[in-house]
């Protein structure tokens, strides 16, 4: 077990490296800041000066592991067009998006899980047939153009819940909703349950609980989903990542400041540090997310042992 | 080599059932609306009513025909510069086909033939592709087509390496799984003991039992990577203007939401369509191709 946990930890950090040495490199591929903070009548003087202030002049390699020893004392650098730590400006925007994705899964599981018992417990009947739809326009409907529409209707044409932007709960409703019914997360986890549960509900023990006369709901909700649950949860540990980066278009359509628009923006000034800082930041969640979910399912399925 | 991760584990549960019989028979109406827009993709200059990109201030932002003010002559009305809408979706589906499968096309075969390698020759080579695949997969994919996308500069060549870059990935891990539940059969090697080079074995043996499982990943990503494009549009790096994406369309009706609401609808129905067609599709050959789901029925 301790072993099992070293050698994901030492790929974790493998990958950690792996995803470094890709976003120094492809960040400094789209440009140089100075063309965004100098103007255009500037000298070759007053560009070298400002490089040189920026630490811009050196080596690419010499940057790179400065960069590298910084991050290992958790230093991100400093953002090139606001001036504040890199480590600043996430605290400040990571709470929002870990709130935002927070609600959409939430509000992905309450509709998804007792659809998609339901559906598997009724295969070809109504429920399975709402629970297929869901999960193919969920993933079919592009979340920037449901978020537009939904703000149309429900803070324009009706006028009942504001259009985003940070503030009371009633804020969070509208994003959520988009985040969370639209793109991968419903449609993912309505799919998977649906599956395991069919595959769970075949097992011998579930046959040896209805032979015990145990109610046949009690069977489903209980014996069975607990299993079927299992896939459903590595799931979401995985998809947690990728819904972090994902939130950047949402986060665009409900100008929500969050992580997803901080990476935006700082791509588009070419604001190097902060791009770095966001994408290392996002892998790291991920890798961490995924390494949670593998030892969680120590606890959940007793017959899992790592050597 | 099983693979124990969690996420290895949840990909193994969903290749096993991926919609466990969800689909019935022959999908008609995708099928007839995957045709609709293919047609209008190959055909969109003789069938656009105007040029996509003529302007007439005189005629800015008319309604659909439908509506008081429209036209007969703008079909679904005119936009801020007074372009033919209609004429902008059609265009439209000729950019959102193209990028979605000549991108996945890219993808599909390096992905394949690196998939193909590592399984077949494992080894080193191997360990080196999968890891990069690994890597490559844990990336927060949207940032990175974001960061691609900026660094390679706007156009529609770019957008669709940007695309391919972010997929093959998938295509060596199922390639890679398949050659290695073929390469251990009879056949294969009896091919070898008859002086087969690997390149034949791996051509003509192995490939072809490889093909299915790869043309529903490929329907499926098709899909995908056309929502990707218009998300990338959407956020103003993707294709650029005046080419009327449906993303950059959309982007540009968010702003006439309360007055013109028809500019950013009508793209986002089209869009809409267009996947869930291709998604129904993908859904029906997967469980008409996989041997694996034939197994199970």
């Amino acid at each position: 077990m301790k072993r099992y946990i070293l050698s994901r930890v030492g790929q974790g950090l493998a990958t950690l490296l792996v995803v470094s040495l890709f976003v120094f490199v492809m960040v400094r591929m789209t440009g140089s800041p100075l063309d965004m903070l100098l103007p255009v009548e500037a000298t070759p003087e007053m560009r070298a000066q400002a490089a040189e202030e920026l630490a811009l002049d050196r080596p690419v390699v010499v940057q790179y592991f400065v960069f590298l020893g910084n991050l290992l004392q958790g230093d991100l650098g400093t953002s090139i067009r606001t001036r504040l730590p890199v480590t600043e400006l996430l605290a400040d925007r990571l709470p929002n998006t870990l709130q935002l994705v927070g609600a959409s899964i939430v509000l992905a599981l309450l509709i998804a899980v007792p659809l998609g018992v339901a559906a598997a417990l009724g295969r070809g009947g109504f429920w399975d047939g709402l629970a297929r739809a869901m999960a193919l326009l969920g993933q079919s409907i592009p979340s920037f153009w449901v978020g537009i529409v939904l703000i149309a209707i429900f803070s324009g044409v009706l006028g009942w819940l504001p259009a985003g932007r940070q503030g009371g709960p009633e804020h969070l409703v509208l994003p959520a909703v988009t985040l969370g019914l639209f793109g991968f997360m419903l449609s993912g986890v309505l799919r998977l349950l649906r599956g395991s549960m069919i595959d769970v509900l075949d097992g011998d023990f579930i046959r040896f609980a209805r032979i015990k006369g145990v109610p046949e709901r009690r069977i489903a909700w209980h014996h069975a989903l607990s299993n079927a649950l299992i896939p459903v949860i590595t799931f979401i540990g995985f998809y947690f990542g990728i819904m972090m980066s994902g939130t950047v278009v949402v986060e665009t359509v409900f100008a929500w400041p969050g992580v997803g628009r901080l990476a935006y923006e700082a791509v588009q000034w070419r604001d190097y540090p902060v791009v770095q800082g966001v994408v290392i930041v996002i892998a790291l969640i991920t890798i961490l997310a995924n390494l949670a979910v593998d030892l969680l399912y120590c606890y959940l399925d007793p017959r899992i042992r790592y050597g | 080599m099983a693979d124990h991760t969690a996420l290895g584990r949840a990909r193994r549960v969903a290749s096993r059932r991926p919609g466990s019989g969800w689909t019935g028979g022959l999908p008609v109406v995708p099928l007839a609306i995957f045709a609709v827009f293919v047609i209008l993709a190959l055909g969109a200059d003789i069938i656009v009513p105007h040029s996509p990109y003529a302007t007439a201030l005189s005629d800015r932002l008319l309604p659909p025909f439908w509506l008081a003010g429209g036209s007969p002559d703008h079909l679904l009305g005119t936009d801020r510069l007074g372009r033919d809408l209609l004429s902008r979706v059609i265009l439209g589906a000729r950019i959102s086909m193209l990028t979605g499968v000549v991108s996945v096309l890219i993808a599909g075969a390096v992905g394949t033939l690196l998939g193909l390698v590592a399984g077949y020759f494992g080894g080193w080579l191997d360990s080196v592709i999968m890891r990069t695949t690994d890597a490559m997969l844990s990336f927060p994919i949207i940032l990175v087509a974001l960061v691609f996308a900026v660094s390679l500069g706007p156009g529609l060549g770019n957008l669709i390496i940007v695309l391919a870059l972010a997929m093959w990935a998938r295509f060596t891990r199922l390639a890679r799984a398949e050659t290695l539940t073929w390469k251990e059969r009879d056949f294969v090697a009896l091919a070898r003991v008859a002086g087969c080079s690997s390149a034949r074995i791996l051509a003509v043996h192995i490939f072809p039992n490889v093909v299915n499982a790869l043309v529903v990943l490929a329907t499926l990503q098709i899909g995908w990577v056309i929502v990707v494009e218009a998300a990338l549009s959407f956020l103003g790096v993707g294709v650029p203007p005046p080419s009327p994406s449906w993303g950059s369309l959309i982007a540009e009706g968010r702003n006439y939401v309360g007055s013109a609401w028809w500019l950013g609808v009508f793209p986002g129905v089209a869009l809409i369509l267009l996947v869930l067609s291709i998604n129904l599709i993908g859904d029906w050959l997967r469980d008409a191709l996989d041997p694996r789901m034939r197994e199970l029925r």
